[in-house]
């Protein structure tokens, strides 16, 4: 009897089968976002027996985003199908996921359930199948595609980042009693290509671009862990390699905009920080050990900021491009993005195309994104779908807070 | 860079004219005293006229340590002020004029005193006041590496030599904030905030004089850590969740947590371990063996599998005609028949 659960077809008799086409948008065969598809067929409130069936989403069950079912019977029926990311536990979680009940009568006709990327995290009213005279066609797109593609050829000292949809947070993350970080709640993401540097800005790139002013403590200042070091400091080559840190969400985006760049949005860092295929870290799943991360925990710290790309492993390689380095420790990276709780009004469920938060807190309205590890913050918060800030980040400066700068390309 | 303020007389005049009033010839074995106290005045006065302030700040203030009087006072106070001290000025002129009012007006000359009040008051418009509003309420303050210094309800910044930070002793505390306010010379100055267990904080700032800044700071809180070892290597799980195979070492927030720690024939290892903010905490397990119980005997497992495969046979025969592929099914190779 327990096989029977997995629909083996013993629902009863059927003299004529309808078959039931499911359409998605979403990619299905290379990388999907969704892995998996649970199908349940009502008769009433229930599923009635043996009519539940769960597959892999790929490219055998679903050929060009079209996969396909025989429903036996005559009546009506209503489909559930849900579409959904796994993550964690194997049940779907209502904002990643696809879930379409679709009203079908069985009549021996083709008929066609759509499943589209724009419904993610939301409940579509109940619909009734579209009946087809023959095969289907792809589903067209509902969301906007994102889009483009890198200059050639890029400089040395950037990565070109390929547009692509990814999930952003991880319901996974246990952020424990710490109330200013979250990053559990899932939405689906698209991205333009955009280039991104390979480092952290250095005190060396820093201090050429003469935005060093009084306002930025240098190494020698009260607290001696802040790594910017004027010309002709006699340890100034010891500190030239390391991330500029101590420095405001001013002058950072300062910095960015004097080469014609732009800091990162939070969706970008996390994007790379997963490797693109949101991923805890940028190598997989596995906590780092001991120097795969310029971070703190098991043993391993840092009392500054080391100099960039000490931690081999904490690096990404796109392409045959020279791979991006520290993206999950070293320094904290300031986002673009104003701070809002991942719940706030800039967030939520659904699908989100270049997000970037404008919209000020009420509470803390100048308080920006700060995302990847630092060299003395524990493991479990360098991951990549971790989200932090800083208050006042003019003025509140941070011993573990540095910053990237990103290209955005006109598309 | 000091903002500084621009004197309106010429200080010599000033401090020569006062050197006549250093007070009377003391008696007996004070005479040498008062006479090396008067000798560094005059050095002083030289030095003001050199314009080395701070040679002269020197010489004032060991003729003070000699013999104390509110002339010499109030010329440390004209010396702090070139030097852009002006909240130490201030307290200068402000002891100069307590001592003359408690002397019925006598030891100044009344133009001294009268210039001593303007100055004070010069001072008192310049200063930069900071309010600090403090998260937590325990975290210690320095100003350019120096703890603060309490003068009456407020507190004073960059008045004391260099030392370790202290917590304010007092202030306005609720919540777990601090509200107090720190006055300052003008220029630029760097304020750190520290507090066990916390990250630090650095504000620094070139401070325009009469500047009146509203300064929120709140230190975010660091987490424990937790290191579990054991005899043999087992796997460690915190509040239920596994985290890997011991020895491991996790970060988590404050707090108490169970820890277990289990291996197959071994007595499990329980108990819970409290995590303070930026501590480390050690917990080693030394597990026992464990009796084997009937499930790990060899024979219980070959019964087992003999009752298994009978099992399996007997379904297959069963079910099999409706295991065989669907005639369509499509992509997914499902047909169901509701009924």
């Amino acid at each position: 009897m327990a096989l029977a659960m997995f629909g083996s077809g013993s629902c009863g008799g059927a003299t004529e089968n309808t078959r039931i086409y499911l359409r998605t948008d979403a990619a299905t065969s290379v990388a999907p976002i969704f892995q998996r598809l649970r199908l349940e067929i009502y008769r009433g409130a229930a599923p009635c027996e043996g009519c539940f069936r769960e597959v892999a989403v790929d490219a055998r069950t679903f050929p060009s985003g079209i996969a396909s079912f025989d429903v036996g019977g005559s009546g009506e029926v209503r489909v559930r199908a849900r579409l959904f990311r796994v993550r964690g536990n194997t049940d779907p979680r209502a904002e990643s996921t696809i879930d379409v009940t679709t009203r079908v009568v069985l009549d021996g006709t083709n008929q066609v359930v759509d499943l589209p990327m724009a419904s993610v995290g939301k409940a579509p009213p109940e619909a009734t199948a579209l009946r087809l005279g023959g095969e289907p066609t792809a589903l067209a797109s509902s969301v906007p595609a994102p889009r483009g593609t890198c200059p050639r050829p890029a400089s040395p000292d950037e990565v070109c980042i390929p547009a692509g949809y990814f999930w952003m947070g991880d319901p996974t993350f246990d952020p424990g009693n710490e109330p200013r970080v979250d990053g559990r709640h899932e939405r689906l993401v698209a991205l333009d290509a955009f280039l991104l540097d390979r480092t952290e800005v250095t005190v060396r790139a820093f201090r050429a671009s003469g935005l060093a002013t009084d306002a930025l403590p240098r190494r020698h200042d009260v607290v001696a862990r802040c790594t910017y070091a004027d010309a002709g400091d006699p340890q100034g080559a010891n500190f030239d390699p390391r991330p500029v840190n101590c420095v405001g969400y001013r002058f950072a985006a300062a910095y960015c905009a004097a080469l014609g760049k732009d800091l990162p949005t939070e969706a970008e860092l996390e994007y790379v920080q997963g490797a693109m295929r949101s991923y805890r870290y940028v190598w997989g799943e596995e906590l780092p050990r001991c120097g795969d991360a310029i971070v703190a925990g098991d043993g391993c710290s840092a009392e500054l900021p080391q100099p960039v790309g000490s931690a081999p492993r904490d690096a990404l390689l796109v392409g045959s491009a020279l791979p991006i380095l520290d993206l999950i420790g070293n320094v904290h990276e300031f986002a673009k993005d104003l701070w809002n709780p991942e719940t706030g009004p800039c967030w939520g469920s659904g699908f989100f195309f270049n997000p970037v938060c404008t919209t000020p807190t009420r509470d803390m309205p100048t308080a920006r994104v700060i995302r990847g590890g630092g060299y003395a913050d524990p493991t479990a918060f360098s991951q990549s779908a971790v989200r932090e800030f800083v208050n006042q980040p003019d003025t509140n400066l941070g011993t573990s807070v540095g910053f990237r700068c990103a290209r955005r390309i006109p598309q | 860079m000091r903002a500084g303020f621009r004197n309106s007389r010429l200080p010599g005049a000033v401090l020569l004219a006062l050197l006549l009033g250093l007070g009377p010839v003391p008696p007996a074995r004070a005479q040498d005293a008062a006479d090396s106290a008067r000798a560094d005045f005059v050095q002083g006065v030289e030095l003001v006229k050199a314009t080395n302030w701070a040679g002269a700040l020197d010489a004032f203030e060991r003729s003070a340590a000699k013999k104390a009087h509110p002339v010499t006072t109030y010329n440390i106070g004209l010396c702090r002020r070139a030097l852009g001290q002006y909240v130490l000025a201030k307290r200068a002129f402000d002891d100069a004029l307590a001592k003359n009012a408690l002397s019925g007006g006598t030891l100044l000359p009344p133009s001294t005193a009268e210039d001593a009040r303007a100055i004070v008051s010069e001072i008192e418009k310049s200063l930069v006041q900071v309010d600090v509003d403090l998260a937590p309420g325990s975290a210690a303050v320095t100003v350019d590496s120096r703890p603060l210094e309490r003068e009456g309800e407020r507190y004073v910044g960059g008045t004391l030599p260099p030392g370790p930070a202290e917590p304010v002793a007092f202030s306005a505390v609720s919540a777990g904030h601090a509200r107090f306010t720190v006055t300052l010379d003008p220029g630029a100055h760097v304020l750190t905030f520290t507090a066990p267990g916390h990250t630090e904080s650095v504000f620094r700032e070139n401070f325009r004089p009469a500047t009146h800044k509203q300064l929120a700071i709140a230190l975010l809180e660091l987490q424990g850590t937790l290191r579990v070892s054991s005899s043999p290597i087992a796997a460690v799980y915190v509040e239920g969740t596994s985290i890997g195979p011991s020895p491991i070492s996790v970060d988590r927030v404050k707090g108490s947590y169970r820890v277990s720690v289990r291996k197959d024939g071994y007595a499990p290892f329980e108990t819970t371990a409290i995590l303070r903010p930026g501590e480390r905490t050690e917990l080693t397990a030394s597990l026992r063996v464990a009796p084997t119980p009937i499930t790990k005997k060899w024979w219980f497992y070959a019964i087992i599998a003999g009752v298994a495969a009978a099992g399996a046979a007997t379904t297959y025969a069963i079910v099999r005609a409706n295991d065989s592929p669907a005639p369509n099914g499509g992509t997914i190779g499902w047909v169901v028949t509701p009924p």
